[in-house]
């Protein structure tokens, strides 16, 4: 059986928990074949691979939002020919409207024959007269000049991407909606085959969040873009076989965004217990200890204050910082002058990308400061070492650490406000302090992990799936 | 986390307009300034030919000397001059200065070479005296660099260098064809011809070392790519074939007429048709006026209101804003045309009701009233149609220019084949009727392009920068490598 996997901005380019999650995937599925889709922005700001693909991969191909520069951007525009059927669904897409036919949409979008290339289309009178209807409805009173660049420089993309071919598989596999969703519709529709979508995170919230910040976008034109996001996820959310997510509350907004419940399922992330030692010594190493890839979202500079905090009242604490810096250098450099700053620079080692495992054992807990987060891999990895954690109440980790309604094992570690470093100091000094609670955590940890995290049930659940949909 | 779609932060709205409607000019004076100065000079030394030169053959041959030149020299430069003036126009916005010089040498190569090969293929065989054909094609040769020169100081403007060098030229011509007729040079044959071609030769060569020093001086620096203009066969090829296609369509009756029974050869080599060319000099003698008016017209204010529409569309504009300064554009242009068309008709009818008594005073032959009337009408539609042509060219219409040159040479020489057989009567129909045909389908064409001007102005922009690629950028960067 053959499976595509389509991921946006991740794997192999990106290490981080989608991309760990999808090696996991394959890597324990080994019967089946995977075809992998990876849709990154351009080509010269390509990174190098990250993975050693498994031996099933037996395609890897990569789309790039930027390849409409390889068409010609002279070409004349060309005669449109639709029936009113698809002229309502094509323009149902182009106004990001969610109710449209997305079969019929993207089918007729996606063929070239009928419409031309992306360029093509979009200079063809057809568009220009739909681009002037819902400019006259909506944003008469706007420049007309900055509105047809800024549609026409989002629809470029889009619709180059959506003309572009596709591996033949028995089933597709999203991992986001956004691109990599829109593409699995594409799939989908054009090869008739069953489309699973999985989500890490609400793509379409990000983006929101993202847009509502960002400088460079007109205010007006923020909100055509949050709908352009929303509008194509609840395509897929509405067209896919099966929609899950890491979380019960993630699966609540996947409903709310259009998803019919008796498709949309939780499947947590899995970890293999067995490869991680279990802890049976309990005494102080006075190490603490962060997984993560030094980026803002994780909010690295809190985590430094609050060891700071520490460090003063427990002068032979140790702060190891495990994770690529690469990501984000500017930011990087930033919390090493912080490390500095504080006077930190004896007891906080930066240790880059190294083998957890073999920090595991010399740490007293680990430490989650992020802003955001989904269900972090990471989190379970030390969890199934037995290490007690201290995380920050966003996502799912307090789900994580405290457990869901009807889990009767204990606490698996603290739960704190986030961007609060005296918090987050009083929740470490007191695990260090308390080698019963440090104990009794660490094991509650592992024995949650064990049950309802485990790598089975996770590799199971798609097993499953792939055989239900894919036969 | 993924999400890659919006940090795709190239926005690639810029001001990519600023590639056309900016201070793009298409020299009015590329299409329009050969004929003009061929009407002028043709008809001056038509009269001093007929004072001075006695034997009628050698008058003849003088004659067809000049025309010839003027005609094939424009049949031959025409398309380039198209293609160089808006490569010229593209250099001076981006201020890429060095560009210019050397295009001119480039231009100047392959102008010349074939120039080299239509003069020895026309020649060969001729019983004309060596002295004469270098004469000869010494005038060919220096006419067709003129009409390159021309192009180039046009675009920079330099009217006034231009002036000066032509009224030396002319003073240097007429003292020296006074010189010599007092002291003629004494050739065996040909004697007044010679002589009198030598004048004119003469003064027009002062014409071209003048214009070429300051051109020199005013493009002084050059970076050597002088092939570099071929590329632009790639993006306007069409240009091309519309510069050739317009030429040769007012002058293709001209030949016809030649090659018929109403034409004569002299001396082996040349070919006129007395009263027919006469005739038609004559008639676009009429439209000198009007055409130099819409030239300054064109040069202002029209440009201006083009500008405008542009700036209004790059500008903050809504929609309705934009098609409201269009409509203003457009009927300032419609109003103009309107102008110089009651003028022209005023002009014309005047003089073709006037013409037996005006003949009889000027002291032209009365034979010549007839085919005067057709062609003076001729004369009005070719005016106009210059005018909505170049409208087109500024538009960027090119196809559309292109398609009217096209029917415009098509439609001549059918209707004046068609016609010759039906005797003198019928002379200059042929032209007269085709040039009507395209100019109302000039007309027609633009008003079609620009009822959709907001369409083709947006759509016809490239929607993202993409580098050059074609067989004539190839071609351009090859020569240029080896040059």
């Amino acid at each position: 059986m053959e499976i595509a996997l389509i991921l946006e901005g991740s794997y192999p380019y990106t290490t981080g928990g989608m991309s760990s999650w999808t090696q996991q995937l394959m890597e324990h599925l080994p019967d089946k074949n995977f075809k992998i889709v990876s849709i990154m922005p351009g080509r010269d700001t390509l990174p190098a691979v990250k993975y050693r693909m498994p031996k099933n991969v037996t395609e890897h191909r990569t789309l790039f939002l930027e390849d409409y520069l390889l068409l010609s951007p002279l070409k004349r525009g060309r005669s449109v020919r639709l029936s009113p059927q698809e002229k309502l669904a094509v323009e149902g897409f182009l106004s990001f409207d969610p109710q449209t036919d997305w079969e019929l949409a993207v089918l007729t979008l996606a063929n070239t024959d009928k419409i031309g290339t992306s360029v093509e289309f979009l200079k063809s009178e057809y568009f220009w007269e739909y681009l002037l209807s819902t400019y006259r409805q909506d944003y008469a009173s706007q420049e007309f000049n900055r509105h047809f660049w800024s549609m026409v420089s989002m629809y470029v993309p889009l619709l180059t991407l959506v003309q572009q071919q596709g591996p033949q598989a028995d089933v597709y596999h999203a991992l986001s909606t956004g691109y990599a969703g829109l593409m699995g519709l594409v799939y989908k529709f054009k090869y008739g085959k069953p489309l699973i979508l999985t989500e890490h995170g609400i793509y379409a919230r990000e983006r929101e969040e993202e847009i509502i910040k960002a400088k460079w976008v007109a205010e007006d034109f923020k909100q055509i873009w949050i709908r352009y996001f929303y509008a194509m996820s609840t395509g897929v959310y509405k067209h896919a076989d099966m929609v899950a997510s890491l979380f019960g509350r993630n699966r609540d907004i996947q409903i709310e965004l259009g998803s019919s419940p008796a498709k949309t399922v939780v499947v947590p992330n899995g970890v293999n217990v067995g490869s991680y030692a279990e802890r049976k010594n309990w005494e102080s190493t006075q190490n603490i200890g962060s997984i993560l890839r030094v980026v803002p979202i994780k909010d690295v500079k809190t985590l430094i204050r609050a060891f700071k905090i520490v460090n003063a009242v427990l002068p032979e604490t140790k702060l190891f910082i495990i994770g690529s810096g690469e990501e984000d250098l500017e930011y990087y450099l930033e919390c090493k002058q912080l490390v500095e700053l504080l006077g930190l620079s004896d007891h906080v080692v930066f240790t880059g990308q190294v083998d957890i495992h073999s920090y595991l054992p010399i740490l007293d807990l680990l430490v989650l400061t992020s802003l955001s987060e989904g269900q972090p891999l990471v989190m379970l990895e030390g969890m199934a070492a037995g290490l007690p954690y201290v995380a920050t109440d966003v996502g799912s980790c307090s789900e994580l650490l405290l457990g869901r309604e009807d889990d009767d094992i204990g606490p698996a570690g603290i739960v704190v406000p986030p961007v609060s470093s005296e918090d987050i100091a009083r929740a470490i000094m007191t695990l260090l302090q308390d080698q019963a609670m440090r104990s009794q955590m660490g094991k509650n940890a592992r024995m949650r992990v064990e049950k309802h995290y485990n790598q089975e049930q996770f590799i199971d659940s798609y097993r499953r799936a792939y055989d239900r949909l894919g036969k | 986390m993924a999400g890659i779609g919006f940090t795709l932060k190239k926005l690639f709205y810029k001001d990519t307009f600023a590639d056309r409607f900016r201070a793009y000019a298409f020299s009015s004076m590329v299409a329009a300034g050969p004929w003009l100065s061929a009407v002028l000079v043709v008809n001056l030394l038509l009269l001093v030919a007929e004072h001075f030169i006695m034997a009628p053959s050698d008058r003849y041959l003088f004659m067809s000397t000049i025309v010839y030149g003027f005609i094939f020299s424009q049949l031959l430069t025409a398309p380039w001059q198209y293609i160089i003036t808006r490569y010229i126009s593209d250099r001076l916005f981006h201020k890429e200065y060095d560009h210019i010089q050397p295009s001119f040498t480039g231009l100047v190569k392959i102008v010349f070479t074939l120039a080299m090969v239509v003069l020895v293929a026309f020649f060969f065989g001729s019983t004309l005296p060596l002295y004469y054909v270098v004469m000869a094609a010494s005038l060919f040769l220096t006419l067709s660099l003129l009409w390159i020169l021309m192009v180039y100081m046009s675009a920079a403007k330099n009217y006034q260098a231009i002036a000066w060098a032509y009224v030396w030229g002319g003073l240097m011509s007429i003292a020296l064809s006074v010189v010599l007729l007092a002291y003629p040079i004494g050739f065996a044959q040909h004697h007044y011809a010679g002589n009198l071609l030598l004048a004119y030769i003469a003064g027009l060569f002062l014409t071209l070392l003048l214009l070429m020093r300051t051109f020199f001086a005013v493009f002084a620096f050059s970076n050597h790519l002088e092939f570099d203009f071929l590329r632009y066969f790639n993006r306007v090829r069409s240009l091309f074939f519309t510069g050739l296609l317009y030429t040769a369509a007012i002058w293709i009756d001209t030949i016809l007429v030649w090659n018929s029974e109403h034409g004569r050869i002299v001396y082996d080599t040349f070919r006129f048709a007395l009263l027919y060319d006469h005739a038609k000099f004559l008639a676009f003698l009429t439209i000198v006026p009007t055409s130099v008016l819409f030239l300054v017209y064109v040069e202002t204010e029209f440009y201006d209101s083009f500008k405008k529409y542009f700036h209004a569309v790059r500008h903050e504009n809504t929609f309705a804003e934009i098609v409201a300064a269009r409509k203003s554009m457009v009927q300032i242009i419609y109003r103009h045309i309107v102008y110089l068309l009651e003028r022209q008709v005023l002009i014309t009818l005047t003089i073709v009701v006037l013409a037996n008594p005006l003949f009889v005073t000027l002291g032209f032959s009365i034979l010549l009233v007839d085919i005067f009337r057709i062609t003076a009408l001729a004369a009005l539609c070719n005016a106009i149609l210059l005018v909505v042509l170049l409208m087109l060219l500024y538009f960027e219409a090119r196809a559309e220019a292109l398609i009217v040159t096209a029917v415009f040479f098509v439609a001549n020489v059918v209707l004046t084949a068609a016609f010759l057989p039906l005797g003198s009567a019928y002379l200059g129909l042929g032209l007269f009727l085709s040039a009507l045909i395209a100019l109302l389908l000039s007309i027609w064409l633009l008003s079609a392009y620009l009822k959709r001007l907001e369409y083709i102005t947006f759509t016809r922009q490239p929607y993202f920068p993409q580098q050059e690629k074609g067989l004539f950028v190839s071609l351009a960067d090859r020569l240029n490598r080896n040059s």
